[in-house]
C-alpha cells in the first residue's frame, strides 16, 4: 500500500480497503524504521493519529473532504506550521514554534491530508546537498536500494558500514528522501534555483515547480522573494497535479500571486500524440561538465519525442552562461535582506550577552547562523551598498531581465515546451560531495535549473531511467508561464513512455512486514 | 506692527501667521549665550520689531539661513499600512502587533487601501504630480524598534512629486494684509512607522512597545525654501490643518501624529550652499521654531569663530532649549535600499486611464478622489473674507482654534448682529474667555 501513488491509495480509502488510521499508522512505523535516513527533523505523531481519526469520520459518513482526505503527506521545514516547530535546519530557529499555517499547508489541512512530520534541509534552504543543516545530512534512500547496491557488489540487506552514503540533492532533500522511502504520498518542498527538482532528480521522484505567483508564498520562510515557489514532491505526475490543483490560486495575504488563472480541480489529460507539439532544446545547455550518461539519456528522449511524431528543434538562449552569476548576486542579497530579522528580540534564538543591543545582535547571528547563511549574508550586503549598487544589484537585474527574455523568445518562435538535463550527474556519495564547499556546489548544480526561477517559469523534473551505477537520472522540462497544466500534460505522456521502475527497498520493507500485512512490495507499475 | 496682534490670544500657540517682512529673517529671535538670554530671545521672536530683524550680528556680512523639512504625518485609518493590526493610540503595550508586524518569518506585507488614498488625497492637496506608477522599497538598519531589519518605504520611485504648500505670512505695514508664502513639496512617500523603544537606564535595558510598528505614515519632503524659525513653524502649522481637513492624519503632535525632522544650513548669499546638520525629535510647533533658530544662529556663531559645522544629527533639547549632538547616530548610514520584491507597483488610475469594467474596489481613481476632497483651508479662509468681509488674519484665527470656526458659523446662524461684530466678539471676548479659563473650545 505504501508504494501506491497518491491516486491510488485515495480510491483505496474510498473504497474502504483501508482507513486513515491504519495508513498513518502505517507510515509512522516506517518513518521509525528509516530514521537513519535524517529525512524528518520533527515527526507530528500525534497531530497525524489525530488528523487521521478525524478523516475516518468523514469516510465512515461517507464525506471525505477530497482526494487529500487521509493522505500522508510531508512539510519542508522551512513552511510555518502552526503549533509545531519550525526551525529551517537553523540553530536561529530551533524551539520556534509559529502561531500560524503557511497557506499552502494550511489548504493541504483544509483537504484532509495528515501531516506527517517537516522534513530536513540545507539551513535556511541554502545548498544543493541537504548537507548543510545542524540536524546533519539526509541519506538518499537509493543508497540502500537493491538496484544500486547490486550494481555495487554489495550484499543488499546490510545496513552497516554505509559511509558511503549518497546525498539526496538539495535542499528539498528531506522531503525528496520522505517521498523516495514511501514514508508519505506526496511532500512540499520549495525551489529558489532547483531545490525541489534537483533532488527529485537524484531521488528518482517527480519534483514539480509551479510558475512564480500561482502558488501561495505566505508562511514560506524567504530565501529569495523574488523566485521562492513552494514545490511538489510525488512519485508520478498525476500526483503532483492533484496537489498542484489544491495548492494553485490567489492568496490576499500574498500580493505576488495572479488571480485563478488555472482550473481546479486540475485533471490531466492523457495526450493521445505529440504530434503537434514542439520540443525546444537549449544548445548552451549542453556543457562540458555534464555527464556523459545523462547527456545520452536527454538524447535518447528528444529522439523519443521525435520518432512520436513531435518536432524536435534546437533553440538558443544566448545569457545562459550569465545567468548563475546573476542569481547569486540577486540571491545573496535579498538574503541579507530577509536575514536581516533574526535578531533574537522576537523569537527564536537569543545570546546571552547583554552588553548592549548591537553586541547582542552580532553574537545573536553568529550563533544563530551558520557558515553559509552568513557568507551569504555578507556578499549580498556588498552587493546593496551604495556604492556598489548599480554595478551589481541592477546590473543583474537588468541581465534577468535579458535571461527572462530568452525563454520568452524561445517560447515565442513555436517551442511548446523546452527539454533539459536537470542535475550534471546522478546522485554522489557524501564524503565526494563535501570536498567542494556550499558556494561551488550551488554554482555548479544550479546550473540547470535556476535561470527557471529567474525567469518565473513552470518546470518539472521527471524520473527517467537508472545510471550504469543504478542510480535514478531525471530529465527537466521547462514551459511558458502559467501553462503549468499544459506542462504536466506533457511531462504525463513522458513518464509514461519511460516507465521509469520503482526503488527497491526490500530490506526496508522486510523488516515492516511484521507490522504490514502480508504485502510484497513488486514492481508497481504506474498505470492507474 | 502686527506683533500685538500676535499675542492676543496666543498663549503658547503658534499662529498661522509669521511676521516676517518678506525676505529672510536671519540673525532674528536666535539666542546665544546664557539660558536666561535664550529665554529672552525666544519671546523677542514675537515683540522685535520688523526693522531691527535685518541689523547683521557682530559686524560680519550677512548670513542667510536654508532648511528644509521632512514631515512624517500618522496615517487616520483603522489598520496598519501593511498588516491588519489595528491603529490606535495608548493601547496596552504589544497588543496591536500582527505576525507581520513582529516580524514574524514568512508573513507578507499586504497594502492598505486607505492609506493609498490618505496619500492622494494629500498629495493632490498639495498641488502634487500624482504618480501613476509607484515602488516599494526596503531601507536597513539594524534597531530594536524596527522589528524586520528594515523598514518599508518609498525611495526610487513615490506616490506624490513636485507639489507646493502655501502658508500665510502677515505683512508688516498694512494690518491685517496676508502675503502668501510658498515651499516647494518635494515628494510624498508612504512609508511604515517603527516601534517605540523605552529606555531604561536604572536596569540598563530597553523596553520595546511594537504597537506602532508598520502604522502607515506620510512622508512630505519639502525643499529648502524656508528661512527660519517662524517660516518654518507656520508652513507646518499648515500643513497640519491641510491634513487634518482632509481627515489623512489628525496630526497631532504632542502624540506623536506629526513629527518633523529640519535639515539647516547657513551660507552668505551668493556663495555655495552650507554643511546642513539635521536636528530631529522637534514634537510641538513651538520648539520646531526655536529648535531651528537656535541652530542658525549656533552655525553662524560656530562659522564667525573659525570653526566648522559638521554633517551630523542633533536633537532639540527642550529644558535647555538648544541643539544637542547626538553623537551615537553616525552621520552616514548606508541604508542598503532594495526594491521590496513582496509588492509589485502601485498602480493608480484615473478617469481616462481607467479600465472598462474593472471592480472599483480593487482601483484607485485619482479622479474621483479629487472630486471629493474637501474644502481646503485655504479656500475656507478666502471664502471667510469674502463673506463676511473679515481681515484676512483673523480668518486664519478662526481656521488655528479646533472647533471655532464651527461655533462661530452657528453664532452667525442665531443671531442677527452684523458678521463683523459677530467675528469681533467671536475673536475677543470669547475666545478670550477661553484662554483665561484654559479651556478648548470643544469643552464649552
Amino acid at each position: 500500500m505504501l508504494g501506491r501513488t497518491l491516486r491510488e491509495v485515495s480510491a483505496a480509502l474510498k473504497q474502504g480497503q483501508i482507513t486513515p488510521t491504519e495508513l498513518c499508522q502505517k507510515c509512522l512505523s516506517l518513518i521509525k524504521k528509516t530514521k537513519f535516513l535524517n529525512a524528518y527533523i520533527t515527526v507530528s505523531e500525534e497531530v497525524a493519529l489525530k488528523q487521521a481519526e478525524e478523516s475516518e469520520k468523514r469516510y465512515k459518513n461517507g464525506q471525505p473532504l477530497g482526494d487529500l482526505d487521509g493522505i500522508p503527506i510531508a512539510v519542508k521545514d522551512n513552511f510555518s506550521t502552526s503549533g509545531i516547530e519550525t526551525t529551517c535546519a537553523s540553530n536561529m530557529l530551533k524551539g520556534y514554534v509559529p502561531p500560524y499555517n503557511a497557506t499552502v499547508v494550511q489548504k493541504l489541512l483544509d483537504q484532509g491530508a495528515l501531516l506527517m512530520g517537516k522534513t530536513n534541509l540545507d539551513e535556511f534552504a541554502m545548498g544543493s546537498g541537504s548537507t548543510d543543516g545542524v540536524f546533519g545530512p539526509v541519506k538518499n534512500p537509493w543508497s540502500y536500494s537493491k538496484q544500486y547496491r547490486e550494481k555495487r557488489k554489495q550484499n543488499p540487506h546490510s545496513k552497516s558500514g554505509d559511509s558511503d552514503w549518497l546525498i539526496t540533492g538539495g535542499s528539498s532533500g528531506g522531503s525528496a528522501a520522505a517521498v523516495s522511502a514511501f514514508t508519505c504520498y506526496a511532500a512540499l518542498g520549495s525551489d529558489t534555483g532547483g531545490s525541489t527538482r534537483n533532488p527529485a532528480a537524484h531521488c528518482g521522484l517527480v519534483g514539480f515547480k509551479p510558475s512564480y505567483g500561482l502558488v501561495s508564498r505566505h508562511g514560506l520562510i524567504p530565501l529569495v522573494n523574488s523566485m521562492d515557489v513552494p514545490g511538489i514532491l510525488t512519485r508520478c505526475v498525476d500526483d503532483a497535479a492533484m496537489v498542484l490543483g489544491v495548492l494553485a490560486g490567489h492568496d490576499p495575504k500574498d500580493s505576488t500571486t495572479v488571480h485563478d488563472p488555472i482550473n481546479k480541480p486540475l485533471v490531466l489529460s492523457s495526450l493521445a500524440d505529440v504530434s503537434k507539439l514542439c520540443i525546444g532544446i537549449p544548445k548552451e545547455y549542453l556543457v562540458p561538465e555534464l555527464s556523459s550518461e545523462i547527456q545520452s539519456l536527454w538524447s535518447r528522449a528528444a529522439d523519443l519525442f521525435e520518432s512520436e511524431g513531435a518536432k524536435v528543434i534546437e533553440v538558443s538562449l544566448p545569457h545562459t552562461s550569465y545567468s548563475i552569476v546573476c542569481y547569486h548576486v540577486l540571491c545573496t542579497s535579498e538574503v541579507a535582506s530577509n536575514m536581516a530579522r533574526f535578531d533574537g528580540l522576537q523569537y527564536g534564538h537569543r545570546c546571552d550577552i547583554d552588553v548592549s543591543t548591537e553586541a547582542m545582535y552580532a553574537a545573536t547571528r553568529r550563533e544563530g547562523f551558520n557558515d553559509v547563511v552568513r557568507g551569504r549574508i555578507l556578499s549580498g550586503n556588498f552587493f546593496l551598498l551604495k556604492e556598489n549598487y548599480e554595478n551589481y544589484f541592477v546590473k543583474a537585474q537588468k541581465v534577468r531581465r535579458l535571461i527572462a527574455d530568452d525563454f520568452v523568445n524561445a517560447f515565442n518562435s513555436g517551442v511548446d515546451v523546452l527539454l533539459t538535463p536537470t542535475t550534471l550527474s546522478e546522485a554522489v556519495p557524501y564524503l565526494e560531495f563535501i570536498k567542494e564547499d556550499n558556494r561551488t556546489r550551488s554554482a555548479q548544480d544550479d546550473i540547470f535549473t535556476q535561470p527557471v526561477n529567474m525567469a518565473g517559469l513552470p518546470a518539472v523534473s521527471i524520473p527517467v531511467a537508472l545510471s550504469n551505477q543504478g542510480l535514478p537520472i531525471g530529465l527537466q522540462f521547462i514551459g511558458r508561464a502559467f501553462y503549468d497544466q499544459q506542462l504536466l500534460t506533457v511531462a504525463k505522456w513522458f513518464e509514461k513512455q519511460v516507465q521509469f521502475p520503482v526503488i527497491q527497498l526490500q530490506e526496508l520493507m522486510d523488516d515492516c512486514s511484521a507490522i504490514l500485512e502480508n504485502e510484497k512490495l513488486a514492481s508497481v507499475s504506474l498505470k492507474q | 506692527m502686527a506683533a500685538p496682534v500676535l499675542r492676543r490670544g496666543c498663549r503658547g500657540r503658534l499662529w498661522a501667521l509669521a511676521c516676517v517682512d518678506g525676505g529672510s529673517c536671519h540673525g532674528r529671535g536666535a539666542p546665544t549665550g546664557s539660558p536666561s538670554n535664550r529665554i529672552r530671545g525666544q519671546s523677542s521672536v514675537a515683540q522685535q520689531p520688523l526693522h531691527t530683524a535685518q541689523k547683521p550680528r557682530k559686524g560680519e556680512h550677512n548670513w542667510a539661513a536654508v532648511v528644509g523639512l521632512e514631515i512624517h504625518a500618522q496615517i487616520s485609518s483603522n489598520s496598519k499600512l501593511f498588516s491588519g493590526s489595528q491603529v490606535r493610540f495608548s493601547a496596552p503595550p504589544n497588543s496591536l502587533v500582527s505576525f507581520f508586524d513582529a516580524s514574524l518569518p514568512g508573513t507578507l506585507p499586504v497594502l492598505n487601501r486607505r492609506c493609498v488614498e490618505a496619500a492622494v488625497m494629500t498629495g493632490l492637496a498639495l498641488n502634487c504630480h500624482i504618480n501613476k506608477k509607484s515602488l516599494f522599497d526596503r531601507k536597513h538598519y539594524f534597531y530594536a524598534d524596527l522589528p524586520a531589519g528594515y523598514q518599508i518605504t518609498q525611495q526610487r520611485l513615490p506616490i506624490a512629486v513636485n507639489g507646493s504648500l502655501t502658508y500665510g505670512v502677515s505683512a508688516g505695514k498694512e494690518r491685517g494684509q496676508v502675503i502668501p508664502k510658498t515651499v516647494r513639496v518635494k515628494q510624498i512617500q508612504l512609508e511604515q512607522d517603527s516601534g517605540k523603544s523605552l529606555h531604561d537606564d536604572l536596569r540598563s535595558q530597553t523596553l520595546i512597545d511594537l504597537n506602532r510598528a508598520g502604522v502607515g505614515l506620510l512622508e512630505v519632503v519639502l525643499e529648502p525654501d524656508l528661512s527660519c524659525g517662524e517660516e518654518a513653524a507656520t508652513a507646518v502649522r499648515e500643513l497640519q490643518l491641510i491634513l487634518q481637513t482632509l481627515g489623512t492624519s489628525q496630526a497631532n503632535m504632542a502624540e506623536g501624529q506629526l513629527r518633523v525632522d529640519a535639515n539647516i544650513s547657513v551660507h552668505h548669499p551668493g556663495e555655495p550652499l552650507g554643511v546642513r546638520t539635521e536636528v530631529k525629535n522637534l514634537n510641538s510647533i513651538r520648539f520646531l521654531a526655536k529648535a531651528i533658530d537656535y541652530e542658525i544662529q549656533r552655525q553662524i556663531n560656530e562659522l564667525e569663530n573659525g570653526g566648522e559645522i559638521l554633517n551630523e544629527t542633533r536633537s532639540f533639547h527642550e529644558k535647555l532649549g538648544c541643539t544637542v549632538s547626538m553623537r551615537d547616530k553616525e552621520a552616514k548610514q548606508d541604508y542598503r535600499f532594495m526594491p521590496e520584491p513582496n509588492l509589485p507597483p502601485l498602480l493608480l488610475y484615473d478617469a481616462t486611464s481607467l479600465p472598462i469594467g474593472t471592480d472599483p474596489r480593487q482601483v484607485i481613481d485619482i479622479d474621483h478622489i479629487r472630486e471629493t476632497l474637501p474644502e481646503l483651508p485655504s479656500v475656507t479662509r478666502e471664502r471667510l473674507v469674502q463673506q463676511y468681509g473679515m481681515l484676512p488674519e483673523h480668518s486664519f484665527t478662526l481656521l488655528n482654534e479646533v472647533g471655532l470656526l464651527e461655533f462661530f458659523q452657528n453664532v452667525i446662524k442665531e443671531t442677527r448682529a452684523e458678521p463683523k461684530k459677530v467675528t469681533s466678539w467671536v475673536l475677543n471676548i470669547f475666545l478670550g474667555y477661553l484662554k483665561q479659563e484654559n479651556l478648548a473650545v470643544s469643552e464649552r
